[in-house]
């Protein structure tokens, strides 16, 4: 399908999701879409192998979830805390991040296919074996373009967008 | 999976779409274990198993072709095998 109009969105302000059973009843078909989540906070979710495809999540907080395996397709994140999230093997299609921060998550095998990250840090994140494509990060005023995972981490870290406690060590 | 769930999930991807994608992601992935230690020497000596049985009998077909071009298109087509694909 074609980008949604903007009107059509369910938008979810402010609300905390604590386990999978409140997120649940805005799944169709295995898939979360088309919603505008702002404010919300995600605790203890555990959403293994969903679709969540055209959904944007603000100013929101994701703690102590799994969302393994799942397909992000065409979403926004914007302003976002990711701590302690096990992303692992999941699948981020044409997605955006712009101002958000993984901290002390597991990213391994997940793949990166024509993303944008803008402003966007990794602390303390395993990035271990993911796939990047296409992806362009935000530097300064022009986009940088990475073809492939070969140079992700370290054009992230020349950008102070991803430290280790050995940088934290180093710096301290 | 098939085309009628994606439509229903408001998936912005065609069943081939989806197929292509995956086709290009698996000999990604399969990449990942070359040249690990004792690891195989090419993506063509890992296999991968894809299992076809949600996929509905009439679109099988389609999956299968377009998950190999997507492959394809990563240069290694080989070491794809698919069950349930009848």
């Amino acid at each position: 399908m074609e980008n949604p109009e903007e009107d059509i969105y369910l938008k979810i302000r402010n609300k905390t999701f604590v386990d999978e059973t409140a997120l649940n009843q805005y799944v169709k078909w295995n898939a979360l879409s088309i919603i505008n989540f702002v404010d919300c906070r995600f605790k203890e979710i555990d959403f293994l192998g969903r679709s969540i495809n055209f959904c944007k999540f603000k100013n929101s907080e994701f703690n102590d979830s799994s969302f393994r395996k799942c397909q992000f397709s065409k979403c926004n994140f914007e302003n976002c805390q990711i701590v302690k999230l096990d992303i692992t093997k999941a699948e981020f299609r044409n997605c955006n991040f712009r101002n958000c921060e993984f901290l002390q998550s597991d990213l391994s095998a997940t793949d990166f296919w024509e993303c944008q990250f803008v402003e966007t840090t990794f602390k303390h994140s395993n990035l271990n074996f993911i796939i990047v494509q296409d992806v362009k990060v935000w530097k300064s005023n022009e986009w940088i373009e990475i073809k492939d995972e070969s140079n992700f981490e370290k054009i992230l870290k020349d950008m102070n967008l991803i430290s280790t406690d050995e940088d934290e060590m180093e710096n301290s | 999976m098939g085309s009628e769930i994606l439509l229903k999930q408001n998936s912005p991807y065609t069943l081939q779409e989806m197929a292509y994608n995956m086709g290009e992601s698996i000999v990604k992935q399969k990449e990942k274990f070359c040249g690990l230690e004792q690891g195989p020497e090419s993506s063509e000596n890992v296999l991968h198993i894809m299992d076809l049985a949600y996929v509905p009998s009439n679109e099988k077909t389609i999956v299968k072709e377009y998950c190999l071009k997507g492959a394809e298109k990563e240069l290694s087509s080989e070491g794809i095998k698919f069950l349930n694909d009848k």
